[in-house]
C-alpha cells in the first residue's frame, strides 16, 4: 500500500472518529435540553433525592396525640414529620422497585437502614413494586430536646406486586400492618432509626349507606324517591367544546340550552366526564369544579340525574400514580358528593380498554383500590364501572353496586347479553351507559349508517334496555372537532365519531329524536335500503366502470391480435 | 414383514405400559408455623398441600424491613423449609403467603426481641436545666437486642442519677413504643448530675446533665482595691466588683454569666462595660473622668440590677503645665508639659490630652501624653490669618495661649 493511501485511510478513520464524537456530544445536549424543555425534573439529573410529590402527604393523617407526650409537638414540627415519613416510605418504595437501594440513608439510619440495605441488596430473583395508599400516625412520645420522636402508624395500607425474574406477577396483595416507630432528627431531617411490623387483619370497609333522597338500589331495580327509576338519557358533552376542552371552556349559558333540550326529548339523566389530568392542575382545578357544580345545580333544577364519569383519559395505573389518583379523587368527591343530582359514580370510563397497555391485575387492583377509597369518601351515592362491552362487566360486579356497560352491537344479540350479565352478577341492577350509531355516510368507505338506521337500531336497544335500567345514548350531539387521541387518526376511524349525535352540531335534530320527541313513528327498515347507502352505490358505479372498461379493452386487445383483413 | 412386527410390538409395550395418572391441582395449602419466635432462631415452616401434591409451591414472607420469597419443593403433599438468618433477625410480625395458581393460604407468625445487649446509652435533653427543683430534662434510652431490634414492651430500664449534692435517684420505668423515658427534675444544688441506665443486668456509658444557678438575687456593687486615690485626672481606672452573685438556693451563677456594668458620669453620658462572672464575682475598670463629677455604678445581669454605688471624684491633685506654639511655613508646632500628677511623676503615657482651638477658625483634636509631654502639629492651612486662643486640658487641669497666625 503506498503511502499516500494509508494516509488517506488514517484521515478518513479521524474524520469518522471525530464524526462520532460530534454526533453523541450534539445528540447528548439536545436530549439534556429536550428533557428540560419537557418538564423534567431538575432533582433527577443531580442525582438528588426526590421531592416528595405532595399528594404523598394527603395519605397521611394524624390521630391524637396521647395524653403525655413528653413535649406538646409544634405544628411545623409535625408537618416536617410527616413529609419526611412519607419520603421514607418514598425511597423503600422506589429502592424496592429498581432492586437496589436508592437513598435510603436519607429516610433511615441504624438498624433500620442495616436491613433495608441488606434487605433490598439480597434480593435478587424477584421484583417488588409497592405503594402505600394511607397511614394514621399516632405520637406518643417527643423527646425534651427535640430530637426522638415515638409513633405509631396504626393503620398502614400497602398494595404490594411481586414479579418473578421473568416479569411474571407471583402474587398482588393488600397488606395492613401496624407499625411502631422510633425516627430521630439527624442533620435537619427526621429518619427511621426503628420500626416494628405488627399485621392487621383486613379493615372493614363502609359499605354503601343509602339516602332516601339519592337514587338507591332495590334488588335489580334502581329506586328515587320509593319509585323505580328507568334512566333514560345521553352521554353529554358540548358539541363545539367536546372532551378536553368541556371544563375549560364551559358556559353556563350553554348548558342551561343543552339541558333543556335534554329535557324536551323526555330525557331524565346524562353522564358527564371528569378528565384527571385537568383536575390534579393545582392552580384550575378548583376553577373547573365551580363549573361542573354550575351544571349538577342545573341538571338539579331540569330534575336530570347525572353520572360522573371519573378518571377520564387516565392511562397510566402505574403503583407510583395510586397516590395521585387518590388525592384527584379527595378533591373531586369530597367537593362534589353532597350534590342530590348524582345520580352514580363511574369510577372509569371504558378501563377494559386499557389492559392491552397496563396489566389486566394492575387496572383491576387500581379499580378496586379506586372504589374502596371512592366509598370512603362517599357511601351515599352509587357506584359502577362503564365497561366497554357486556363481556368485561363480568369483571368485580361485586365490587360496584350498579353493573354498567357499553354496548354498540347487533340489537338481536343484546337479549342475550342481558341473559348472561344477569346470571354471572346475580342482583347487582345494569344499566346501558353507552349506545350508539353513527350517520356517517361516506361513499368511500364501508360501514356507514343513516338516520333512518340510527333511529331504528336506538329504538330497538332502548325498548330492550327499558326492562333493565334504562340507557344512555351516546352522545346528545354530533361532534365535529374529534381528537386523534380519542378517535384515532384514519378518516373511517374518526368520521363516525363525528356524527354519534341526537342532534347535528347546528342543533338541527336528526331522525332519532324526532321519534323520541313522539313526533315521528320508529322506521322500519327494508332490506333493499341497504342498497341506497353511498358507499355501495359508489361501488356499483365503479364496478359497472370498470366492467365497461375491461370490455372496452377486451374489445380492442382482441382488435389488435386478430384485425379485420 | 419385519417393520411390520417391530411397529406392532412398539404398540404393545406402550399399550402395557402402566398408567400414569395425572396430577391433580391442589385444592387447599396449610402452613404450619409456630406463632411466635425469637429473633435469630430458624423458623421452621411446613407446607401441606391437598390432595397429595407434588411439585413447587412460592412462599412469600414480610417481615417488617424485608420481603423474602422462595419456592418449596412439595412431595406427596408435604414440603419444608425454614425462615433462616438474616430474614429472622428482625422484630416484627412475618406475614407468609403461599401460593400455588389461584390456591392461596396466609398464615402469620411473630419474632420476639432478644434479650438486651450492651451499651445502654442515656440520651439527656436538654443538656443544661436551672438548679430550681422546678425544671427538668429528659432521660431517654432504647435499649435493643444483638440484631439491633428494641427489646420487648414493659421491659423494666433502672436510671440512675447522681446529683451534684451526691444524693442518688433511682428510677425504674418500663419500656413502651420502642423506648423508655422519663423526666428528670432539677434539686436545689447546682452542678453536674451524672446518669446511668441498666437493664437486665446490662450496663452502658455515663451521661451528663449540668445544673445551674437561676436568677440571680441580691446583686451589690462595691469599689475594689485602689491603687492610690480617686482623682478625675482622665487616666486612672476605679476598680469595682459585684459581691458573690447566687441564685434564690444559693448556688453561685456559673463561670462566664454576663455582667454589664451601667456607669452614669452625671454629665448625662452613660457607659456600659461588659464584664462576666469568675468564680461568683464580675469585676470592671471605669476610666476616672476628666473632671470632678459623681458617678453612679449599677451591675446588671439581664433584667436583674444592684443597687447602684455612687462614687464622688475629686478633682486631680496634678500641677498646671506649661503650652509652647511655634508657627513654621506649613504647620503649628505645639509642645505642651510636663504634665505630671499629685506625686510631682508623668502622668502616664497614653493619657489623653484634648486641644482646642478658637478663633477665625475653631477646631478640636486629642492626642497621647508621651513621656509626660504632648507634641503635636497642625497644619497651617487649616488656620487662617488671625488670632486665636490655645487650650490644652489633661484631665482637670488645663493651659491657655495666645496665637497669631500672620
Amino acid at each position: 500500500m503506498s503511502q499516500r493511501r494509508f494516509k488517506i485511510i488514517i484521515w478518513l478513520l479521524f474524520l469518522l472518529i471525530l464524526g462520532q464524537c460530534g454526533w453523541w456530544g450534539v445528540g447528548r445536549v439536545a436530549w439534556l435540553v429536550a428533557s428540560f424543555q419537557q418538564g423534567a425534573d431538575p432533582a433527577s439529573a443531580l442525582k438528588l433525592p426526590p421531592m416528595l410529590p405532595p399528594e404523598a402527604a394527603i395519605a397521611t393523617q394524624w390521630l391524637p396525640d396521647d395524653p403525655d407526650t413528653g413535649r406538646v409537638m409544634e405544628d411545623f414540627t409535625r408537618q416536617q414529620l410527616t413529609s419526611d415519613y412519607g419520603r421514607a416510605w418514598l425511597q423503600w418504595n422506589l429502592s424496592l422497585k429498581i432492586g437496589r437501594p436508592y437513598n435510603l440513608h436519607t429516610s433511615f439510619s441504624g438498624p433500620a437502614l442495616h436491613y433495608l440495605t441488606t434487605s433490598i441488596s439480597t434480593t435478587e430473583n424477584i421484583k417488588i413494586d409497592q405503594i402505600d395508599t394511607a397511614h394514621q400516625l399516632q405520637l406518643h412520645f417527643y423527646a425534651a430536646d427535640g430530637s426522638i420522636v415515638a409513633l405509631t402508624d396504626t393503620q398502614a395500607e400497602i398494595y404490594q406486586m411481586i414479579y418473578d425474574a421473568d416479569g411474571e406477577i407471583v402474587s398482588a396483595q393488600w397488606l395492613y400492618a401496624r407499625y411502631e416507630i422510633v425516627m430521630l432528627l439527624q442533620d435537619g431531617t427526621w429518619r427511621i432509626r426503628h420500626w416494628v411490623r405488627h399485621e392487621l387483619p383486613t379493615p372493614i370497609e363502609p359499605s354503601y349507606q343509602p339516602r332516601p333522597q339519592l337514587l338507591q338500589v332495590n334488588q335489580q331495580q334502581l329506586q328515587l324517591a320509593d319509585q323505580p327509576f328507568i334512566a333514560r338519557g345521553v352521554n353529554y358533552y358540548p358539541s363545539k367544546t367536546p372532551w378536553l376542552q368541556f371544563w375549560p371552556a364551559y358556559q353556563p349559558q350553554q348548558t342551561t340550552k343543552d339541558l333543556a333540550l335534554v329535557q324536551q326529548l323526555n330525557l331524565n339523566s346524562v353522564r358527564i366526564f371528569i378528565p384527571f389530568e385537568q383536575f390534579t392542575e393545582p392552580y384550575s382545578t378548583s376553577l373547573y369544579l365551580r363549573s361542573v357544580t354550575d351544571f349538577l345545580d342545573q341538571a338539579d333544577q331540569a330534575n336530570i340525574k347525572v353520572i360522573v364519569t371519573l378518571f377520564d383519559f387516565l392511562g397510566d395505573y402505574q403503583l407510583a400514580r395510586w397516590q395521585a389518583t387518590d388525592s384527584y379523587l379527595t378533591t373531586v368527591v369530597t367537593a362534589l358528593r353532597e350534590h342530590p343530582a348524582i345520580m352514580a359514580w363511574d369510577v372509569k370510563n371504558e378501563p377494559d380498554r386499557d389492559y392491552a397497555t397496563a396489566s389486566q391485575v394492575v387496572v383491576e387492583a387500581w379499580l378496586q383500590h379506586s372504589i374502596r377509597q371512592l366509598r370512603r369518601l362517599d357511601p351515599h351515592h352509587l357506584i359502577t364501572i362503564g365497561w366497554s362491552t357486556p363481556e368485561a362487566a363480568e369483571r368485580l360486579y361485586q365490587d360496584v353496586d350498579l353493573v354498567s356497560f357499553h354496548y354498540y352491537g347487533s340489537t338481536e344479540l343484546l337479549a342475550t347479553h342481558y341473559q348472561r350479565l344477569r346470571q354471572v352478577v346475580g342482583e347487582k341492577p345494569l344499566l346501558l351507559t353507552e349506545i350508539g350509531m353513527p350517520t356517517w355516510n361516506s361513499p368511500f368507505f364501508p360501514h356507514g349508517h343513516n338516520q333512518r338506521e340510527q333511529a331504528n337500531y336506538l329504538t330497538g336497544l332502548m325498548q330492550q334496555a327499558e326492562a333493565y335500567n334504562g340507557f344512555l345514548i351516546w352522545t346528545l350531539f354530533d361532534i365535529p372537532e374529534v381528537p386523534k387521541a380519542v378517535a384515532g387518526f384514519w378518516p373511517w376511524q374518526r368520521g363516525p365519531q363525528t356524527q354519534l349525535g341526537l342532534y347535528n352540531e347546528t342543533y338541527e335534530p336528526k331522525l332519532i329524536s324526532k321519534v323520541l320527541l313522539g313526533l315521528e313513528p320508529s322506521p322500519f327498515i327494508r332490506w333493499w335500503e341497504a342498497w341506497l347507502k353511498p358507499f355501495r352505490i359508489t361501488l356499483i358505479v365503479l364496478s359497472m366502470l370498470g366492467l365497461i372498461g375491461g370490455w372496452q379493452g377486451y374489445r380492442r386487445w382482441k382488435r389488435k391480435k386478430h384485425p379485420k383483413i | 414383514m419385519r417393520w411390520m412386527l417391530l411397529l406392532l410390538s412398539a404398540c404393545w409395550l406402550i399399550a402395557c405400559q402402566s398408567q400414569q395418572s395425572l396430577p391433580s391441582a391442589p385444592t387447599r395449602i396449610t402452613i404450619g408455623v409456630a406463632p411466635t419466635s425469637v429473633v435469630g432462631a430458624d423458623l421452621p415452616i411446613l407446607l401441606e398441600v391437598e390432595p397429595n401434591w407434588n411439585g413447587l409451591v412460592n412462599l412469600t414472607m414480610q417481615t417488617s424491613y424485608a420481603v423474602h420469597s422462595q419456592a418449596v419443593t412439595i412431595v406427596n403433599g408435604q414440603g419444608t423449609t425454614s425462615l433462616i438468618s438474616p430474614w429472622n433477625e428482625q422484630r416484627g410480625d412475618v406475614t407468609i403467603v403461599a401460593q400455588v395458581g389461584q390456591v392461596q393460604a396466609r398464615a402469620t407468625t411473630s419474632f420476639q426481641p432478644g434479650m438486651v445487649v450492651e451499651p445502654l446509652r442515656p440520651l439527656v435533653g436538654a443538656r443544661s436545666i436551672i438548679a430550681n427543683g422546678a425544671t427538668w430534662s429528659m432521660v431517654v434510652v432504647i435499649p435493643h437486642d444483638q440484631f439491633g431490634n428494641p427489646i420487648a414492651d414493659a421491659s423494666a430500664v433502672d436510671i440512675t442519677a447522681q446529683r451534684p449534692n451526691q444524693q442518688l435517684t433511682r428510677i425504674t420505668v418500663k419500656t413502651a413504643h420502642l423506648l423508655a423515658w422519663q423526666r428528670l427534675y432539677s434539686q436545689t444544688v447546682a452542678g453536674k448530675t451524672l446518669i446511668s441506665a441498666t437493664s437486665q443486668d446490662r450496663l452502658g456509658p455515663q451521661a451528663e446533665l449540668l445544673e445551674v444557678a437561676g436568677w440571680p438575687v441580691d446583686i451589690s456593687i462595691q469599689l475594689g482595691q485602689l491603687p492610690t486615690r480617686i482623682s478625675a485626672d482622665g487616666h486612672s481606672f476605679i476598680p469595682v466588683q459585684t459581691n458573690l452573685i447566687r441564685d434564690a438556693f444559693g448556688n453561685v451563677m456559673p463561670d462566664g454569666t454576663s455582667v454589664v456594668f451601667e456607669v452614669n458620669d452625671g454629665t448625662g453620658l452613660k457607659r456600659l462595660i461588659n464584664s462576666v462572672t469568675i468564680r461568683g464575682v464580675a469585676e470592671a475598670q471605669i476610666l476616672s473622668p476628666n473632671q470632678a463629677t459623681t458617678l453612679t455604678i449599677q451591675a446588671r445581669i439581664f433584667r436583674v440590677a444592684s443597687e447602684p454605688l455612687i462614687v464622688d471624684v475629686p478633682p486631680n491633685g496634678g500641677f498646671d503645665f506649661a503650652l509652647q506654639a511655634v508657627v513654621a511655613t506649613d504647620v503649628i508646632s505645639i509642645t505642651a508639659g510636663p504634665i505630671s500628677g499629685s506625686l510631682q511623676q508623668y502622668v502616664p503615657d497614653g493619657t489623653i490630652a484634648v486641644l482646642q482651638v478658637t478663633g477665625p477658625a475653631r477646631f478640636e483634636q486629642t492626642s497621647d501624653v508621651v513621656a509626660g509631654y504632648i507634641q503635636t502639629t497642625i497644619r497651617r492651612s487649616l488656620l487662617p490669618a488671625g488670632r486665636y486662643t490655645l487650650i490644652c486640658r489633661v484631665g482637670d487641669k488645663q493651659a491657655k495661649l495666645l496665637l497669631v497666625v500672620p
